[in-house]
Parts: C-alpha cells; structure tokens; sequence
C-alpha cells in the first residue's frame, strides 16, 4: 500500500473537489457527499494500483462514487432526522435573490426524485455524458437510461408546474 | 418549456455543485480504509473456531446421490499454540494432472503460509479430507477409496504443534472398534460417523455405523442399519436408499429398518440443514422436498430450476442461516456449466454469482466461504479453484473436491466483571422471535433487494423482499405482528405487515397495513415501546403542506388522525409529536395544543428519545447537550418545560440517548475529531462511550452490555435502542464498515451473525 500512498494522495489533492462535487449532485446533501466520497476512496485505497491502472482513474473513480450511490441503502435512520429538507423557503432565511427562486425549487425537486433518476438527470446535465456512457456507468441499457430520464423530466415538470424556472439559467 | 426546464436542471445543478465541500478529508478515508482491513483481521482471528468438511456435489455425484455434510460447530482449543491472529492449518486435495501414469490426488496441507504434500493417491481417486481431531485438533483425518466404489478407507496423520513434523500416514485404528471401508458423515455436532457396509461395494448390504470420539481412541457401539446405500446421517437420525430407490429413516439404534418417508422420485442429492432438524432431498425430476426429521413428514418446495430433462442436480446445501441452496447443470454435455440457485421467498433465485458453486460456511461472527469456480468444468478434478476467505484470501488453486480447516483457539476474553457481580436472569427456553435485513443482490438492472428474515417458529425464513426495507418492529395483539416499510424514495414509506400466529407460524400473506376509515397506511413511522404506531405523514403536493399524524390502535384495528404542521418529524408518541420546523425551531404538537421550542444553536441533525411514560423527550442534536423536554409543558405553549443537563465530558459529542424500561436515561458518546464528525458510518468504536444520567448531568456507564443494544442501520449508520428482552441477548458486535454486520450472542452460548437490522419481540 505504501508504493501507491503518494500516487493516491495527489489525485485525492487533485481531484477530490471534482468528486465531491459529483457526489453533491448525486445526493444533495453535503454530509452525505463527503461520506460517500470517503467510503469509496477508502475501499479504492487499499488497490489504488489496480486503480492508476485503468485507462481513467478518475472516471473510474466517478463510477465507484455512482454506482455506490445507487447501491447505497438508504443512510438517513429514522433515529436522526437530517435537517437537509426542512420546509424553510430560502428567501426566510434572509437570501433575497428572488432569481433563484426558480433554481431552488428545481434543485429540491431534484432531491425528491428516485435515486436512479437522479443519478440519470446528474450525469446527463451535471457531467454532460451521453445516454450510452451513462448506461455503461450504470450497467444498464441506454434505452432504460433514456426512459428513466424522462420519466424524471416529467416528474420534475409536472411539479415545476406554475414555478418559473427561467430565473435558474441566468 | 422541455429545453427550459433542461438548461434550468442544468443551470441548477452546476450552480449548487460550487456550494460542494471541497476538501476530502484524507485522514478519515485512512483510517476508514484501516477500519476495513482491521476488520478483515479480526475476522480472520476469529474465523477459525471451526473444522470444516465439503464434499462438493459433483464429485460425489459420480457414486449417486449428492450428500452434504454439514458444518461442525466451533470447537476451542485452549492447549493449541497459534495464536488468533495466525491462519489456520488448511488440509485439501489437489489433482496433478502431470503425475505419471495417469495423474494423481494430492492431499496437501497449508500450514503458516507453507505447502506441504502428505500423500499422493494414484488416479483420480476418491479422496475426502475430512477433519482435524486428537489432542488439540492436530491429527488430519481424510478418507480414499477407489471408484466405482462410494466407501473409503480413513487415514490419519499427525502433526507436531508448531506444524513443521508430521507422523507416518497410516490407516485410522481404532482401540474399540475395528474400521472397515464406508462413507464418512460429519454432523451438526461436530463428530465424525462412519457408514460401514457389511459388504463393501454392494449399495444394498446392511450396514454399521459408528461414532467416531473426538480423540480418535474409540467409538459408539454400531447402529445397525437394513439394507441400502447411505443417503445422510445426523446425531439422531439415519437414511438409507434401498435398490428400489426408496427413503428409509431409523431414529433410535433398535430401529433396523426404519420408517419409509415417500421421495419426490429418484433421488438426486440429499442435504441436512445445520440443526440436523431437517433433511432435503431433490430428485432427477426436479422436485424437491424437506423432510421433518422429527415427525418425518415432507413439504414439496418448488421445483428445482434447470433440472428437468436435459439438466442436471448436481448438490444441495443448506448455509447456517437456514438458506436453501442448490447447484444444477442445464444441460447434458460433457462440459460442465454449473449454476447456483437459493430458496428464498418461496422461489427460487439465482446465486449471486451464477455459474459458481459456492458454499457458505459461518462458525460464530466470521464467514468462511469456499468457492469453487466451474469455469470449464471439464472434469471435476481439476475445474476451478477452492478460495477459502480469510484475511488475506487463501487461494488453494485448482484443487480438487476437499477441504478441512483445523479450529485455532479464539483468545479467552478477559472478563471485566465477575459473573457474580452481574446476576443474569436464566435463560430463557427459546430465542425470541427476531427479525433483521438480508441483502440479497440482483442483476445490474435493478434495484439492489433487501430480505427481511425472522426466526420465529423457531428456523430462519425470509419475509419480504423489496429494495429499500426498513424494519419497524412488533405490534399489533400480543406483538406477533411485524411491521417493516417500503420507501419509495420520493413519497412516504409504505407501511407492510405480516401477522404470525403464537406458535410462529406466518398467518396469511404479508400485505400493505390497512387500517379501516383510512386504507393502506404510509408515513415516517414511530413505534412505541408499548407497540403502538405512530406515523407522520407528509403531503406529496408542495412541502408546505400540513402533515398527518396517524395514531394506531395497539391491536392494528382502527386508527385516529390529526392535521400538523409541516416539518421533519423528530419523535412521535400516541400523545405528543416533534417535528422540526426550521433549523432553530422544535414544534411539540399535543392533544390539543402545540407549541414552540427555539433551539438555542441551529440544529441540522436532531435526535430524540422518550422516556417510557411518554412524559419526557431526550433531545440532541450533534453536540454536547442534551436537553429535557417536558413534552406537556412544552405543547402547551408556555415558556420553560426545557432542561439541560450538562455535558457528559469535555469534547464529547452525543450520537444518542436511550431510556432503559425503569426511566433510567442513557447516553452514547464519540469524541469530536472534526467539524463533520460523528456521521453515520464514521463512528470509531472504540472510543465511544456510554453514560448514565446523573442529576443534573452524567456519569460513565457501569450496565452491562446486556441493557443496551446497537443496531446498524440497512446502511452503515450507528443507532441505539432498548434491549427489549435483556434477559435473552448478552452481547453484541456491530461493525460500522461498510458491509454492517451484527453477531448476537445469546445466554445459551450461541452466536447468530445478523447482517442488518434487528428488531427483537419483547418477551411476556
């Protein structure tokens, strides 16, 4: 382990923002992004060879990053109440942009959705991988990813009806 | 609206993923990656208290019927020099192709990483490695015999304790009992039995068979059984098949002939489950069947995939959690393509890693798992490679139908308290009915499944599968009904049920919780100790919606409802409801009131336990503090009802508090390393602590581990609860890897491995 530490440290310095993020869109949920980007990287660490190996560390590493998301049972117990979603409109909380209004509602409609079709709709719009690359990622068929997608979209528009989400491209 | 809607998700997501942490923290993925291997040691230590035999099917099948030997329960060793966290001596057979004339059976010994050959049986024999026995489990027992012939003969070898010299191979005497050529049987109990035919080769001599000591210096007088071939043999039991393919059982050594139990056609393969309760027997026509050893009545289970013409069974087996487990071959060429099937739900499904045989083998907490992977299959000698796992995997290679792993002593564990100074209450007679979450993998397709498993009327059987399970608990009359939720990610989780009868048995099928005025039943659902449910159920129309709180009945029968305001529900009694409204602010809705309480610091991840008669809640949130409230004054409105007790220690976060049945608050403590810590899965163990409400604050905690328990979560997050029936279970391990596991150990001595959630009857 101690030949691939170094090798593993400077990607991890390099490009663990990246995944973070990625791991952001996917969960929605700061806490959970950094646990699940750790958990990944720590499997990952103990055959980081294995893993400079491949033709792309990093995609692999995203992949991981997906794929556990996906096969994540759900992390929340019902002990603790993560306070993520609590129905507090933004703009009480002293952010006045109303231009983000729209950008919001879309990013919490986001969250409400299953964890697949968010996994779809992340990589779709967030990571700009087509439907065949997302179906290699997933393990699933680009026609499953294409219907999972719209089934996401129209989920989302239909409960964005009435919101004005023009706000969020600005 | 489609390309705005698509630049809005976009747009969205890039803007919020800039308010990402940035920073991993590479310390904690360290010492989380040193967790997992630390792990992967200690189970290695301890993954050994067990003898372990394998007759894979296929080998045996070439002389008839597919029998499988079950697993021998742990045997310590307190004499035995290796230490835990050496590996075991591992004894296998192994084919050498290339050994002139035609090849040859290896029996091969792995001793501290060293391979030694002990014997090489020309052709390929019928060779069995069958245990360690003697003084310390140091002397190997394996059996060799010539096809087409099924008996063999037993040899043993004995090797010195620091496994370097090894006594000459001889055939196994014994002082008592002259042994002939036969089939040996390991049980349930651990002891060797040995089948010898009056007439060696004839499958329809009557026969002797024998118990052979642990010590290898005797053996129990001869069962005398009719004639026929040997089907199984338990500690209590005995098969034979006749010429005429008939199943005779004899359950006492008067009992020559035996009683005959009707077969589900020409027998195939023949497996005893790990209790020795129950044998199963799958036939050539793809039937099967088990068979109550006691009563010696049978119930058909579903056929067996792939057997019917032109496919094959090649072996049955059970694994310790009383899973059925079958081998088969779907067609007749000679190249063997194997597939792996299990019996769960009342199909069955297949293995997760088709065309691999694999078997499971637990002994107490840790897996011993020997895959042989048919990949060509070309004859059973040489197809695949036996991998016994431990810490690290030992790859024994292409080997062939064998493998023993002799018991290394677990370290004697120093007991921090006298027996005399913890008065446990007897045993009760049976384990309580409980219940914990399987995962149980599909193809990439889909959803990964969880199984629920209980174990009331007494064996192991799945409930429910589904993806995204969560075990609630025991309600309705007399607790016999278990609860369990569906979450369906977007909506509130629905709410399943299954009622069982007092002797355990299922009643009916399991279905969605239906309460009458209300329908199928869904929400965020709270159970009291008392057994009654409470569910918060959230509007799926806009967040801002009021909520329902849904009252229960403790018999299921009726139910009440009330509107509430929106938020995050914390804790919910028949009587009072806590539902986070914002960050800072802490709703108590009661009866017929509801007020306010602000949270001093913003709250982001809040907990609460109530005390037993529903008076008091325990409310933390991530920090040091745990406040009181007194739930009444609170829901009304006035100002006060809240008190803070102070801080367990310097530095010490509470996770959670739990009240034992008397009122007796309990806290659970980590150490803050760093502003994100503790989380779900990041507890370190090892310096949590335990505390006792004290007053006005805490003290460290003297209960014995019996008066809590921890559960894992279907994820990797830690939880507290209750023991509901202390009495029963006296201890715990819980790993928060990512591959969560619980070992219950009961007061009878017992160890059951628990791979999820538990939910525990409570004892009347």
């Amino acid at each position: 382990m101690s030949s691939s530490q170094p090798s593993f440290d400077v990607f991890v310095a390099a490009r663990g923002s990246a995944l973070l993020r990625h791991a952001y869109v996917l969960t929605g949920d700061r806490y959970l992004a950094e646990d699940l980007v750790q958990e990944v990287l720590a499997h990952l660490y103990r055959r980081w060879d294995k893993v400079v190996a491949t033709t792309s560390p990093e995609a692999y590493v995203k992949t991981s990053v997906t794929r556990q998301f996906l096969s994540w049972r759900r992390r929340r117990s019902y002990a603790e109440r993560p306070m993520d979603a609590v129905p507090e409109p933004r703009a009480a909380q002293g952010d006045s942009s109303d231009t983000f209004a729209g950008d919001d509602a879309v990013w919490r409609q986001l969250a409400t959705l299953p964890r697949r079709q968010r996994a779809i709709l992340a990589l779709r719009f967030y990571d700009d991988q087509s439907d065949a690359q997302i179906a290699e990622i997933l393990g699933i068929s680009a026609s499953a990813v294409r219907a999972q997608a719209s089934r996401g979209i129209t989920t989302l528009r239909e409960q964005l009806a009435g919101t004005d989400v023009s706000g969020a491209m600005s | 609206m489609t390309h705005d809607l698509d630049d809005a998700i976009r747009a969205s997501l890039r803007r919020n993923a800039e308010t990402a942490p940035t920073v991993v923290d590479l310390d904690g993925v360290r010492d989380r990656a040193t967790a997992i291997g630390r792990r992967r040691v200690l189970d290695a230590s301890l993954a050994v208290a067990a003898t372990v035999i394998v007759a894979l099917g296929i080998g045996v099948l070439v002389h008839g019927i597919s029998s499988n030997q079950t697993l021998p329960p742990p045997v310590n060793s307190p004499t035995a020099t290796s230490g835990p966290g050496a590996l075991p001596w591992i004894a296998y057979t192994n084919f050498d192709a290339n050994a002139q004339p035609s090849g040859a059976t290896r029996i091969q010994l792995r001793i501290n990483g060293t391979d030694r050959t002990v014997r090489a049986v020309p052709g390929s024999s019928n060779v069995t490695v069958i245990g360690w026995y003697g003084a310390d489990h140091q002397t190997l027992v394996w059996g060799e015999g010539q096809p087409p012939h099924a008996e063999q003969v037993l040899y043993s070898v004995t090797v010195s304790t620091d496994g370097t010299t090894l006594s000459p191979v001889a055939p196994l005497q014994l002082p008592t009992q002259p042994l002939t050529a036969g089939r040996p049987f390991v049980g349930s109990d651990g002891a060797l039995r040995f089948w010898m035919p009056d007439t060696i080769g004839s499958a329809t001599s009557s026969a002797s068979v024998v118990t052979i000591s642990d010590s290898l210096d005797g053996a129990s007088t001869p069962w005398r059984v009719g004639p026929g071939g040997a089907a199984f043999v338990t500690p209590t039991a005995i098969g034979r098949v006749t010429g005429e393919g008939k199943l005779f059982v004899s359950r006492s050594p008067s009992d020559t002939v035996g009683t005959l139990v009707p077969v589900c056609g020409s027998l195939r393969a023949v497996s005893v489950n790990p209790d020795g309760g129950v044998v199963a027997l799958g036939c050539s026509n793809a039937r099967a069947e088990l068979v109550d050893l006691s009563t010696l009545t049978g119930t058909r289970i579903p056929d067996i995939p792939e057997v019917a013409e032109p496919g094959n069974l090649l072996g049955l087996w059970w694994s310790p959690d009383g899973r059925l487990h079958a081998t088969t071959n779907p067609g007749t060429a000679t190249q063997l393509t194997t597939d792996a099937w299990t019996l769960s739900g009342g199909a069955w499904t297949p293995s997760p890693t088709p065309g691999v045989v694999t078997r499971f083998f637990t002994t107490g907490a840790p897996t011993l798992r020997l895959e042989r992977l048919a990949t060509d299959g070309v004859a059973a000698d040489n197809a695949g490679r036996l991998i016994v796992e431990t810490d690290p995997p030992v790859d024994l290679g292409p080997a062939g139908a064998s493998v023993a792993v002799r018991p290394v002593p677990a370290p004697a564990p120093t007991p921090e308290e006298s027996v005399s100074q913890i008065a446990l209450p007897a045993p009760p007679a049976t384990l309580p009915w409980t219940v914990w979450l399987g995962a149980v993998s599909t193809s990439s397709t889909a959803e990964p499944s969880t199984t629920i498993w209980t174990n009331a009327g007494g064996s192991a059987h799945s409930v429910f599968t589904a993806s995204n399970v969560l075990v609630v608990g025991w309600s309705g009359p007399d607790r016999r009904t278990l609860l369990w939720l569906v979450n369906n990610d977007a909506g509130n989780p629905a709410i399943y049920a299954q009622p069982f009868a007092a002797d355990g048995s299922p009643v009916g099928a399991s279905g969605r919780l239906s309460v009458p005025g209300i329908g199928d039943v869904a929400g965020t659902p709270f159970l009291g100790d008392d057994g009654r449910l409470v569910l918060v159920r959230s509007s799926n129309v806009t967040s801002a919606q009021p909520f329902t709180v849904i009252r229960v009945a403790a018999d299921l029968g009726s139910a009440t409802t009330q509107q509430v305001q929106a938020g995050v529900p914390v804790f919910a009694t028949p009587e009072y409801v806590g539902l986070m409204t914002t960050a800072s602010k802490l709703l108590v809705v009661g009866p017929s009131s509801a007020g306010t309480w602000t949270i001093p610091t913003q709250c982001y991840y809040a907990a609460a336990s109530v005390s037993p008669d529903g008076d008091t809640a325990a409310f933390s949130c991530r920090s040091s503090e745990v406040d009181l409230l007194d739930l009444a004054t609170v829901a009304s409105g006035a100002k006060g009802g809240v008190t803070r007790l102070h801080e367990p220690a310097t530095g010490a976060v509470v996770l959670a508090t739990w009240y034992d049945p008397s009122g007796g608050l309990h806290a659970f403590t980590v150490p803050q390393v760093s502003t994100n810590d503790p989380r779900p899965g990041a507890v370190d163990v090892a310096t949590a602590a335990t505390w006792d409400r004290d007053g006005a604050g805490w003290s460290p905690s003297h209960l014995p581990l019996a008066s809590y328990r921890w559960t894992t979560g279907p994820d990797t997050s830690v939880r507290l609860a209750p023991v509901t029936s202390p009495n029963t279970l006296t201890s715990y391990t819980v790993s928060t890897d990512s591959e969560p596991s619980v070992t219950i150990t009961t007061l009878e001595g017992g160890e059951q491995p628990v791979p999820g959630v538990v939910a525990v009857r409570p004892q009347r």
